[in-house]
C-alpha cells in the first residue's frame, strides 16, 4: 500500500511524515511521534482514553484518521505543561485525588481543559456533560468532578 | 483495520464519480465515528475512501427560517445553532447523541445514511418535515427524508450519489418539539428507544393543528406514528387525548429484543415516552406563543 505525505501540527511543532492511509491520529502520536500520554484502549469511540483536543476540540483519536488531522492542530496531553494556562487544573486533579491509576487522566485533562477554555464557570450539569465521553476504570468520578470544580474556581478568582 | 486508498476529491462531481465507479468497494468519509469503527470490526472493508472534506461548502447551517444544514455540518455545531422553540427536539438529539468527542467529528450527514435503527437526529428531522438534497454527476433531486431509510445501513441513495443538505422548512406558529432518549447508561451509548414529538396548536392555543411522532430503535429505521398524528389533528390537547396517542404509538412501533432490552419493554417504553414527549412538546408550543 502507497504511504502519502502528511504534515501534521501537534503541540505547536510541525511533524512532516510519510503514513499510510488506514493509520489513525492515535497510532501515529503513539507509535510515529512516541507521544504515548494518549492512551490507546476501547479504539471505539466510547472510553475517552485517547482524547485529544483537534482544532480545539476534543475528539477521540481513534476515529479520526491522522491524514485528516493534517486540517487543524492536535495538542495531547504532553502540550499541557506545568507552566500552561491549565496549570491550576492539573494541580486540582493531584489535589483533589482524582488521579488514581491514571490510565484515563491525559483524557478527563484535555476534555476539562477544552472547557473550561470555552466556559470558565461551568455548571455541575455542563462538567458532567463535557466528561460523559470519559471512562474512569478506578470510578474516581466523584473526585474528578470536583476537581473540575475547584480549578475553575480558583480560575475565577484570578 | 485493512489498508485502503485514500481520495481526497474537491468537487461533488468529481466525489460522485469515484463513488459511482468503485461501487461497493468505496465508502465515504465524514465524521467517520461510525466508518472507522465498522472497519475496524472488518464489518466493512473498502479498498476506496472517499473523504468529502475538500469539497467547499458543505459544511454549516443557513437559517433562512428555516435551516438549510450541510451534511458535513457537525452534531456540535448542529446543537449550537438551534435556540428556537420548535428545534428544542432536534438540540436534545444532538446533545444525546454519543459523546462530546463523537458531537465534534459526526454530522448531520453521516448520522443520517448510516441509516442506524436508533440513529437520534432522525425522529427530530422526521417531525419537522425535512428534506433532502442528493446531488451526483448526473444532477440533483430533492426527496423527503420519510422514505429515504430503506432498512439498517441502507437508503435510497443511488451508487455515486451524495447527501449535500438537509432542509428544514421554517416551523408554523406555536410550534414546540421535544426529544427523550432511553439508555443503559445516562450517555455514550445508543438508544432502547427515543420518541420526538411536535404539536403545532392552532391560536386558541388549546387544539392541535399538526402533530407528528417520531420514534426510533422500535422498527429497521427510524418511524412516524402516524395512526397517533392523525388522533391528535385537530383535537382539544387534552390528558386523555395524548394517552391515547401514546397507545397509538405503542401499537405502531415494531421493536425487537436485542442486548439492550426486551421488545416489551420497548413497547411500553414507546407508550410512556411518547405521552410525555407530547406534554413538553405542547408546553413548548405555549411558551412559545406567550414569547411572540
Amino acid at each position: 500500500m502507497t504511504t502519502i505525505p502528511v504534515t501534521l501540527v501537534v503541540n505547536g511543532r510541525a511533524y512532516s511524515l510519510e503514513i499510510e492511509p488506514h493509520e489513525t491520529l492515535l497510532h501515529v502520536l503513539r507509535e510515529r511521534l512516541g507521544l504515548t500520554g494518549t492512551k490507546a484502549n476501547c479504539e471505539e469511540g466510547e472510553c475517552g482514553a485517547c482524547t485529544v483536543l483537534f482544532d480545539g476540540r476534543p475528539v477521540n483519536s481513534c476515529l479520526l484518521l491522522a491524514v485528516r488531522a493534517q486540517a487543524g492542530p492536535v495538542q495531547t496531553i504532553e502540550g499541557l505543561t506545568a507552566e500552561g494556562r491549565h496549570a491550576a487544573l492539573q494541580e486540582a486533579f493531584a489535589q483533589e485525588g482524582a488521579i488514581q491509576c491514571g490510565y484515563c487522566s491525559p483524557g478527563f485533562l484535555l476534555a476539562s481543559a477544552a472547557l473550561l477554555d470555552r466556559n470558565p464557570r461551568p455548571t455541575q450539569g455542563e462538567i458532567v456533560f463535557a466528561l460523559s465521553g470519559n471512562i474512569c476504570r478506578c470510578t474516581g468520578y466523584s473526585k474528578i468532578l470536583m476537581a473540575v470544580r475547584h480549578a475553575a474556581n480558583e480560575g475565577s478568582q484570578e | 483495520m485493512t489498508p485502503f486508498e485514500f481520495h481526497e476529491p474537491s468537487s461533488i462531481e468529481a466525489a460522485s464519480e469515484l463513488l459511482g465507479r468503485h461501487g461497493r468497494s468505496a465508502a465515504a468519509l465524514a465524521g467517520g465515528t461510525a466508518l472507522l469503527i465498522d472497519m475496524r470490526h472488518a464489518e466493512l472493508r473498502p479498498s476506496h475512501v472517499v473523504s468529502l472534506w475538500r469539497i467547499p461548502g458543505l459544511s454549516g447551517i443557513r437559517a433562512n427560517g428555516g435551516l438549510r444544514i450541510g451534511a458535513l455540518t457537525t452534531v456540535t455545531e448542529l446543537g449550537d445553532a438551534l435556540d428556537h422553540p420548535a428545534w428544542r427536539g432536534l438540540r436534545e438529539a444532538a446533545r444525546a447523541l454519543g459523546s462530546w468527542q463523537v458531537q465534534n467529528m459526526a454530522t448531520v450527514g453521516g448520522n443520517l445514511c448510516k441509516a442506524s435503527p436508533g440513529a437520534d437526529l432522525v425522529p427530530p428531522l422526521l417531525c419537522l418535515d425535512a428534506t433532502l438534497s442528493l446531488q451526483s454527476a448526473g444532477g440533483q433531486r430533492e426527496v423527503p427524508l420519510d422514505g429515504f431509510l430503506t432498512g439498517p445501513d441502507q437508503t435510497s441513495l443511488a451508487p455515486g450519489e451524495l447527501l449535500v443538505r438537509i432542509h428544514v422548512p421554517p416551523p408554523p406558529p406555536r410550534t414546540g418539539t421535544a426529544f427523550l432518549k432511553i439508555m443503559r447508561r445516562l450517555a455514550v451509548d445508543c438508544s432502547i428507544v427515543s420518541v420526538c414529538a411536535r404539536v403545532t396548536m392552532e391560536e386558541d392555543g388549546v387544539t392541535c393543528r399538526e402533530a407528528r411522532l417520531g420514534l426510533a430503535a422500535v422498527a429497521p429505521n427510524p418511524i412516524r406514528a402516524r395512526r397517533a398524528e392523525a388522533l391528535l389533528a385537530g383535537k382539544g390537547l387534552d390528558e386523555d387525548t395524548l394517552k391515547a396517542a401514546a397507545r397509538e404509538a405503542r401499537a405502531e412501533a415494531r421493536p425487537i429484543s436485542d442486548v439492550r432490552a426486551s421488545a416489551e419493554y420497548r413497547r411500553h417504553l414507546v407508550e410512556t415516552l411518547t405521552a410525555r414527549a407530547l406534554a413538553l412538546a405542547v408546553a413548548r408550543a405555549r411558551q412559545g406563543q406567550a414569547d411572540e
